[in-house]
């Protein structure tokens, strides 16, 4: 959050400085502190393994429908994290009911989280 | 006197088995279609018990083929049916399988989707996720997932009508598009014990096909061999096998192997004087 801060206001300095800065530039902090999650199945509980279901949940992007994606935005949770998303919460595989014959809901669960605005 | 003939071989009934759903596209006549699409939203109690209805599509011969496959003789046909209208663009619904998930592994319920017109990507296509209707699961708990590898959009044209299995996961997908999107649904119940009496089922049995896709893409490893386990209950079911408790059946389902005796009449027949060396 510190490097966010940091960086919002060299950003404001700049537009101070270079005489552009506009009222909405003040809110920007506000919008970097809204947490966004990303939702990851993976296969095995590795951070290496493939993912096989994701979801996005931004409360700064507007609710409207978008087409569904074939394929994840990344694959694997180690390369989401590469680009800026920490990991909120692991998969702890005793707590997943285990049953020899059945399947029930998708393997094991991520979620990532990072703050709006942030790359 | 069968009142339906089936339709799907074994071929086809494995199929099912592995998918949860059969595809018919463009089945139903472009005239009815027309009369369909036009329909008000919700329930259609009247409209489904009226003979058209019930001749263009209830009892279709493609549609109650499939029905009278996997449900065996005499099954019931609904005298009810709900019009899933979408008109304006929406995110879409949320994963979920319909009312509560079904234990055991046969099939006795087939959900029907029927599509008066044409849907494409951007008209709210259902999606289904093959192969789901093996997972018993709450439908509340499958409300967050997003986009799952291996999804499938029923993009079709009209007078399509998609045949699944009751458990199967689905949902309207998003829809951008301001086209009507039209779906009925409607459903078929089984009566009778499960038969191996389908298309072309003659002798014993075939052994149980995975076919090409036999792992689903979203499938983990452990989840590979579960799937595999159901769909050759879930066959053995329809089969009417009661299968006998066989104490190598857990490995049996992924290695092939033969009766120790087999084994060795079969070494000795190819080497008589060998002997017991």
């Amino acid at each position: 959050m510190d490097a966010a801060i940091a960086e919002w206001l060299e950003g404001t300095r700049a537009k101070l400085a270079a005489g552009n800065l506009a009222e909405a530039d003040l809110e920007g902090i506000l919008q970097r502190s809204r947490q966004q999650i990303l939702d990851l199945c993976v296969k095995p509980p590795n951070m290496r393994a493939p993912i096989s279901s994701w979801a996005r949940f931004d409360p700064s992007a507007p609710h409207e429908p978008t087409l569904p994606d074939q394929e994840p935005p990344y694959p694997s949770v180690l390369e989401a994290m590469d680009t800026g998303w920490r990991v909120a919460q692991c998969p702890i595989a005793k707590l997943y009911r285990f049953s020899n014959s059945d399947d029930d809901d998708l393997g094991f669960e991520l979620a990532l989280e990072k703050q709006a605005g942030e790359p | 006197m069968s009142l339906i003939d089936p339709t799907l071989d074994d071929a086809g009934v494995m199929d099912f088995v592995s998918r949860g759903y059969v595809q018919l596209d463009g089945a139903v006549a472009d005239e009815f279609n027309q009369v369909c699409a036009a329909l008000p939203g919700g329930g259609l109690r009247d409209f489904s018990c009226t003979p058209r209805f019930r001749r263009e599509l209830l009892l279709h011969p493609q549609v109650t083929g499939v029905a009278r496959s996997v449900l065996g003789e005499d099954f019931l046909v609904a005298d009810s049916a709900h019009h899933h209208l979408f008109e304006e663009p929406h995110v879409g619904q949320t994963w979920h399988s319909d009312g509560i998930s079904e234990r055991g592994h046969g099939i006795h319920h087939l959900q029907c989707y029927y599509y008066p017109q044409d849907v494409g990507p951007a008209d709210g296509p259902t999606m289904v996720l093959p192969g789901s209707h093996h997972r018993l699961i709450d439908r509340e708990a499958i409300a967050h997932y997003g986009d799952i590898l291996g999804q499938r959009s029923l993009t079709v044209p009209a007078g399509t009508v998609v045949l699944t299995h009751y458990g199967i996961w689905h949902k309207a997908g998003p829809k951008l598009s301001r086209t009507r999107r039209s779906m009925i649904k409607f459903s078929y119940f089984r009566t009778a014990a499960p038969v191996r009496d389908w298309r072309n089922a003659s002798g014993e049995p075939p052994p149980f096909d995975h076919g090409d896709e036999a792992r689903h893409p979203y499938a983990g490893e452990v989840e590979f061999y579960r799937d595999m386990s159901r769909r050759l209950r879930m066959w053995h079911w329809l089969c009417g096998i009661d299968p006998p408790g066989d104490p190598a059946r857990g490995a049996k389902l992924f290695v092939a192997a033969s009766p120790l005796r087999d084994v060795v009449a079969a070494a000795a027949a190819a080497d008589p004087a060998g002997g017991n060396r």
